[in-house]
């Protein structure tokens, strides 16, 4: 149940002092703005932010070694385990195993594979020590993917029928985007289940604010803050202006994915497969 | 010591003491000057007696002290007995003088490893306290000295188990339980004698086989590995001598299909005999869930009127978005509400569980679901007003894709991820308890994760993502006061007394914040 807070963009309307809360609602921006970093650098936080919630995480296995493991299991111990290890008709899942995740280096593995478990029906199996410890290796890895699910694969999302992606998207996509200029090679640019996401929802436009003080003096620029007392924004030259929020104060937030969150709340998954499978043609 | 003018009822024991201790006995049924357990008192309420800081004064609040632990963001809600504070982060543990900040001691331990997402708080019980630590364990420390006095293992760190939750106390029992995040696992709640840190008894949030319940599972292997992990402390009636909390997701997380089933005890609040450990009755809040429900958020307390029937009640604000009223005598479901819009669900069954939509389980290509996984509420603590009667909730807005990525007959783990699509602004919204209906909804911006926190001073106070500390009107949810943090407030504030002056007490990122009102 981890609860990731994510970063997205948006809306809305006009706000003033002492407005409604609901109104106050409608004008905060929907989402703040994703921050774009390097993959490097990405890979470089995601890793920081692993290590301080994992501390003394178990490492991969050996790349090679989980290879070789993965056939010998295939030959001598799926027939009853899996293949994937999670249990078949007589044995049981190793994944999830007592002895598999209480195992260090083949401490326990091994002895169960050289001697067996007569009374649980598990024969001995005439493995040598190199191969068992490739066993050991493939096991720890099944354990160990499977516990981080940031190292889950999304399966091929083009499964829609991209011909109805196409008119949904010429419905309702665009008098914005076009595959012969903004989208041109989207599919290239991104992941399958990365472009369906992003397609939806971009999540990385800033939003343009206009606030007109008492004095009728107005200021306009990119949205840097929003809150029901405060509103600050950089205008076109970069300069940063910061005000309160006090009687007189007038707000009006311009977000260019007004339509995104629109759309987001219609959707449907078959129309969603439809456009991602569309947008995947072009590439 | 102002503290037994609050003291309620047959379980006055009052003992002379000397220094910081606490007589289980002794916490409040209406919470006044101090804080001694997780909520204040044990009905889940979070609403103080104390009213010097009250509406018409809140805007004159100012700081009393700040105190910077320089750690991780504070995701616990302290304890304040006797003029003394303690709270603590994953592997750290900390003694503040309530009354100036400074600080007394600082306990801190080396792990061994499991998952650090951060820790609810302390117990306290006599003079000792309670905590546990994210590699499973128990730890009792001296509340004079902060020093270790034991440690037991409540867990197995090497199948995956962690613990976070603030331990609570129920006469001699110490009641804690581990999470689960991967691993499929079977949840449980221990109760620990707060003297040896011998266990007492264990109940599990999955059925024995053959016991009634098991029938929702498919077989031995997915029923001793279904999961349903207790992540946040209950709340306890002593005249009914029942304790309430709620279970986690079952396991494997997204993908349901090893797990036919309703899979119970999974995603229900559940009622236990704290002596015994026997169950009294469950209602469970999401049949079968592949979404990441967990029915984990507070359970609270409180007595009404129902058709003209006065009624033992507990009311949840669930992850799943549902607003639940049951009656806490024998979990008959009473009221369920949505109170945040979800695309999950078609509508409500005879007992009132919310009907999943099986088309927004997770797929392998994907199905858009609202909200996303973090849900329409998490683990931020609610509040309930007798005053108004209200409920407050901290409330989400998202929406994920939910896909499958472990399409075997026999998932492990999560089996699924969802990855977000939009993550919208956070409220403060406010549930009329007898019908569900929402009074009113106060945004805070997007990522407010704080608790919400009421008082008889005719306040409530909680945090908006923005870096504000709101304190708003509870009957209309407008804006009385507020002070920039600029740190999110990520616990459930409290307010508490010491001297004849009261405190309201925040914390955002690593530092408390301690307000009270001028110097007459």
């Amino acid at each position: 149940m981890l609860s990731r807070m994510h970063l997205g963009v948006s809306v809305a309307l006009v706000v003033m002092a002492g407005a409604a809360p609901q109104a106050i609602a409608q004008a905060t921006p929907r989402s703040s703005g994703q921050q774009s970093e390097s993959a490097n650098q990405h890979q470089k936080s995601i890793d920081a932010a692993r290590d301080q919630i994992w501390p003394n995480l178990a490492p991969n296995q050996d790349p090679a070694a989980v290879s070789r493991g993965k056939a010998l299991f295939a030959a001598n111990c799926a027939f009853c385990h899996g293949t994937d290890a999670t249990g078949g008709n007589s044995g049981p899942d190793l994944v999830r195993s007592v002895v598999v995740n209480h195992d260090e280096h083949g401490d326990l593995i091994g002895p169960v594979i050289r001697v067996g478990r007569a009374s649980k029906g598990m024969p001995k199996l005439d493995l040598t020590d190199a191969q068992i410890s490739d066993i050991v290796a493939f096991l720890h890895q099944r354990n160990r993917d499977a516990r981080l699910r940031f190292t889950y694969k999304v399966a091929a999302v083009a499964v829609g029928d991209a011909a109805a992606g196409k008119v949904y998207f010429e419905a309702h996509c665009s008098s914005c985007h076009s595959p012969a200029a903004d989208l041109a090679g989207i599919a290239a640019k991104y992941p399958g289940d990365e472009l369906q996401q992003r397609w939806i929802y971009p999540g990385t436009a800033s939003s343009e604010v206009t606030v007109t003080l008492a004095s009728g003096q107005m200021y306009s620029g990119k949205l840097e803050h929003l809150d029901e007392f405060d509103v600050s924004l950089y205008d076109a030259q970069g300069d940063y202006h910061s005000f309160p929020i006090t009687a007189g104060t007038r707000v009006v937030v311009k977000d260019p994915l007004d339509e995104h969150y629109k759309l987001l709340n219609r959707l449907n998954d078959t129309d969603m497969h439809n456009v991602t499978t569309y947008l995947e043609s072009l590439k | 010591m102002k503290f037994w003018g609050y003291v309620v009822g047959a379980f006055l024991l009052p003992i002379p003491v000397a220094g910081q201790r606490l007589n289980p006995n002794e916490i409040p049924k209406r919470l006044g000057p101090t804080w001694p357990t997780y909520n204040g008192d044990y009905s889940g309420r979070r609403f103080s007696q104390l009213s010097q800081i009250n509406a018409s004064n809140v805007k004159n609040l100012t700081l009393a002290w700040t105190y910077d632990t320089a750690n991780v963001e504070i995701k616990a809600t302290p304890l304040m007995v006797d003029g003394v504070l303690y709270f603590s982060v994953s592997d750290h543990a900390w003694a503040v003088d309530a009354r100036t900040g400074r600080p007394l001691w600082h306990w801190q331990t080396k792990t061994r490893g499991g998952t650090h997402i951060g820790n609810r708080g302390v117990a306290m019980y006599g003079k000792w306290l309670f905590l546990v630590t994210p590699d499973d364990y128990l730890v009792s420390l001296e509340a004079a000295t902060g020093k270790e006095r034991w440690r037991v293992e409540i867990a197995d760190l090497k199948l995956d188990y962690f613990s976070t939750v603030a331990p609570i106390v129920i006469r001699n029992h110490v009641l804690v339980s581990p999470s689960i995040e991967s691993t499929d696992n079977r949840g449980y709640l221990d109760s620990y004698d707060p003297e040896t840190g011998k266990l007492q008894w264990r109940w599990y949030s999955t059925p024995a086989p053959g016991q009634p319940g098991s029938e929702t599972w498919p077989n031995k292997e997915a029923l001793e590995h279904g999961g349903g992990a207790i992540w946040i402390p209950g709340t306890y009636d002593p005249e009914l001598n029942l304790y309430y909390f709620g279970t986690g997701n079952p396991q494997p997380v997204m993908a349901g299909q090893g797990r036919e089933g309703e899979n119970l005890w999974a995603s229900s609040i559940v009622a236990v005999n704290p002596d015994t450990g026997k169950m009294a009755w469950f209602y469970q809040t999401t049949p079968h869930d592949t979404h990441d429900w967990d029915s984990t958020e507070t359970p609270v307390l409180f007595d009404s009127k129902i058709n003209g029937r006065p009624r033992n009640l507990v009311a949840q604000a669930n992850r799943n978005g549902y607003f639940f009223v049951l009656d806490r005598t024998n979990g008959e479901h009473l009221l369920t509400t949505p109170f945040v819009p979800n695309n999950w669900a078609k509508g409500l069954d005879a007992q009132g569980r919310p009907i999943p939509d099986r088309s927004k389980d997770p797929q392998p290509a994907g199905a858009l679901v609202i909200p996303s996984e973090g849900g329409g509420t998490n683990w931020f603590p609610p509040s309930l007003d007798p005053e108004t009667g209200l409920f407050y909730v901290r409330v989400n807005r998202s929406a994920a894709v939910f896909y499958l990525t472990d399409t075997s007959p026999k998932p492990e783990a999560w089996g699924g991820i969802d990855k977000f699509v939009w993550t919208g602004p956070s409220s403060i919204e406010a549930i009329e308890l007898n019908t569900g209906k929402i009074v009113w909804d106060h945004p805070t911006g997007v990522g407010g994760v704080s608790g919400v926190l009421t008082t008889a001073g005719k306040l409530l106070f909680g945090g908006a993502g923005t870096g504000n500390a709101l304190a708003l009107d509870p009957a209309t949810g407008r804006t009385l006061w507020h002070v920039n943090l600029n740190a999110t407030m990520a616990n459930g504030p409290i307010t508490y007394e010491v001297d004849g002056r009261q405190y309201l007490l925040l914390a955002a990122g690593a530092k408390l914040f301690a307000f009270t009102l001028p110097e007459q």
